[in-house]
């Protein structure tokens, strides 16, 4: 016992010990750089490695695809990027963001808390790569120029602003028959409000600094379904101290809960007569629309099947 | 002097002379405050001031002196301000030092300055949008220039962007609406650029290098910070210069941050316009903290005052002039072979 003590305390020395396991650079992805709220967040995170002896030097970036070249790169040694960034380094998280996988916050925090146990720490780890948080940033909504486009049928034919780099919208918007007019973070709120697209997709966090309601005008809506959920993800490579990447999860996924009143207040921000519920005899075509296109992407590869099963499993609790 | 006798009449009774209360301070308080190159001074005059001219008028009815107080809170944002400054940079010195625990505590008193500075920017915005009509962004209100109002104007929208940046490190505690900046974006078009010192297209500028898709086409939002910037050094007002380094840290653009920083070191050998001296100073104090951003991470300590506009890790050229020695002293001779120390 007394050994055990002994161990304990040496360990406990090492820890508190000034020297930290050295700098390392957390490379940020917020459109609002160092004054947006995802930095932000990244400046907890590094309050809380600073306690389990790692030290971050943060790096904002207003360019994702950039953040995450430099991380691939090895100029950074973590990246906090949206989940549909992450194809490229862990295929079982990006698959969280699946179109139509998670239709609430309830099921994205069970989803979240469960891959944060050590059980799912393999699902965390592609070669080098490492997942070491995942944490929420909104449901994501459609927002469309016309009320009339409540059912999935309605879409077909319309033009829909799609990110070029999200396969998962780009099949969807294949499967529903829209449109793709091809858009990026910067354009795509003034494709909306200046007509060129009738459909956009973004979290409600998006509504109110982007203008979407110019977009909206009299006629449009946002229809209360969640296509998708987006998230924020931590991803780490090299020499961290052990128990490092276990210790980020389950400390990300304790933050859940902090987090949601900026997500639920965002959304509170949208007017009560832009929403609109889809009709429930329609939302089975939602439901069938949304899982055949996730469907199809399992099959390609694209999703992952594990973590796609495991919270269709999760859902249905 | 009927103006200020109404004021502090007014100010006793706290009743009525609105619009003389505002003119006061426009015409006989403002020019006051903003020769002073004390901001602590006009910070604290705001502090002291604020709760009392809340008081004038028919509050209830929204009837106070709306441009007034854009003047006396933004100017007690300015006493927090530095307050959450000095926690950031204390929070740097403790993540050097592996202080863990030191490091979230610090991060916790800076937001909660932010809070506090968000409060009181967002306060001086929310009574410009009742001083004068429209709303800004919704268009150009009549500004009495012989009335200061146009100088109370920039403030207010200065407030407005400094009102969302704290509420954003504050976590959004204050609830500061997301589609300011836009607006401060629209009605900065408003004012005379070269009248206010390139601060109106600065403004506009970091809005919309800070929002995806908000600048217009063919506008370059770093190429009008630099614009400006220049226009603020040219006339020594250099609250522009300060605009464009925030958002150059913002966008971790850290060698074009470095170059701002320097130039406005250079620029300080200027001695800054006699009627705004506040605004000057206040906008040194907010390029200085970018630059102890930077020595903090580098060195673990603030900017040494005779080094501002230089950077660690920079070293001098110690060998550029070696050409004028080598001429005049000839080469130089080689060090000599260590020699073992007697025994």
């Amino acid at each position: 016992m007394r050994l055990l003590s002994a161990v304990v305390a040496t360990a406990t020395l090492a820890l508190a010990t000034p020297a930290l396991a050295g700098d390392k650079t957390l490379c940020v992805y917020d459109p609002s750089g160092a004054s947006g709220p995802v930095f932000q967040h990244a400046e907890k995170y590094q309050a809380a490695a600073a306690q389990w002896g790692v030290s971050f030097d943060l790096r904002p970036f207003t360019d994702e695809g950039v953040a995450a070249a430099d991380f691939r790169n090895g100029k950074c040694d973590a990246a906090l990027i949206t989940g549909v960034r992450m194809q490229q380094f862990n295929k079982a998280t990006f698959s969280l963001e699946a179109v139509g996988l998670v239709p609430s916050y309830d099921v994205l925090k069970s989803s979240i808390t469960t891959l944060a146990s050590s059980k799912a720490a393999r699902l965390m780890t592609n070669g080098t790569y490492e997942v070491a948080g995942i944490f929420p940033s909104g449901a994501v909504y459609l927002y469309v120029s016309d009320k009339s486009m409540q059912g999935a049928k309605d879409l077909a034919g319309k033009k829909m602003c799609t990110m070029s780099f999200d396969k998962a919208a780009n099949t969807m918007v294949n499967v529903v028959g829209a449109q793709a007019v091809a858009a990026d973070i910067s354009s795509f709120a003034s494709k909306f409000n200046n007509g060129s697209c009738d459909i956009a997709y973004a979290p409600a966090t998006a509504y109110t600094p982007l203008e979407l309601h110019k977009g909206l005008g009299a006629t449009g809506a946002v229809v209360r379904y969640p296509i998708a959920q987006m998230t924020l993800q931590l991803v780490i490579r090299g020499d961290y101290p052990g128990g490092f990447g276990q210790k980020s999860r389950e400390w990300s996924a304790s933050q859940f809960d902090a987090l949601m009143p900026t997500l639920k207040k965002a959304e509170a921000e949208v007017p009560a007569k832009h929403w609109v519920d889809v009709p429930a005899d329609q939302k089975g075509g939602y439901d069938a629309m949304l899982s055949d296109a996730r469907g199809r992407m399992v099959q390609d590869g694209v999703y992952d099947a594990t973590i796609v099963k495991l919270v269709e499993q999760l859902a249905n609790r | 002097m009927s103006s200020v006798r109404c004021l502090l009449v007014s100010i006793v009774l706290s009743t009525g002379c609105v619009s003389v209360v505002d003119k006061s301070t426009a015409t006989s308080v403002a020019p006051v405050v903003m020769a002073s190159p004390d901001v602590g001074l006009g910070c604290a005059s705001g502090e002291a001031t604020s709760a009392v001219l809340s008081t004038i008028g028919k509050p209830a009815k929204g009837k106070t002196p709306h441009q007034a107080q854009v003047l006396t809170l933004m100017s007690a944002g300015m006493c927090v301000e530095p307050l959450a400054w000095d926690a950031e940079l204390n929070r740097g010195v403790a993540l050097r030092n592996g202080e863990g625990a030191r490091v979230a505590d610090l991060l916790e008193v800076e937001r909660r300055y932010h809070a506090t500075a968000a409060l009181r920017y967002y306060a001086a915005w929310e009574h410009l949008t009742a001083a004068w009509s429209p709303a800004p962004g919704e268009g150009c209100p009549k500004l009495k220039s012989s009335k200061n109002e146009d100088l109370l104007y920039v403030l207010g929208l200065s407030s407005g962007v400094l009102a969302v940046l704290h509420d954003q490190a504050a976590g959004g505690e204050v609830g500061v609406p997301l589609d300011v900046p836009r607006a401060v974006a629209r009605a900065a078009a408003c004012l005379d650029n070269d009248q206010w010192w390139g601060v109106p297209r600065a403004l506009q500028a970091a809005v919309w290098a800070t929002i995806p898709g908000a600048a217009p086409d063919g506008e370059d939002p770093l190429a009008i910070l630099a614009d400006s910037a220049a226009k603020g050094d040219a006339a020594h007002l250099r609250l522009a210069r300060a605009f464009q380094v925030q958002t150059l840290a913002t966008l971790g653009e850290d060698d074009a941050l470095q170059e701002a920083i320097a130039a406005h070191a250079a620029a300080l050998a200027t001695p800054a316009h006699p009627r705004f001296r506040m605004l000057d100073r206040y906008a040194h104090l907010l390029i200085r903290h970018e630059s102890d951003k930077i020595w903090v991470a580098e060195a673990g300590h603030r900017t040494p005052g005779d080094h501002y506009g230089r950077f660690p890790g920079t070293a001098e050229d110690l060998d550029q002039n070696d050409d004028l020695l080598d001429a005049l002293l000839g080469p130089a001779e080689p060090a000599p072979e260590p020699t073992e120390d007697p025994e």
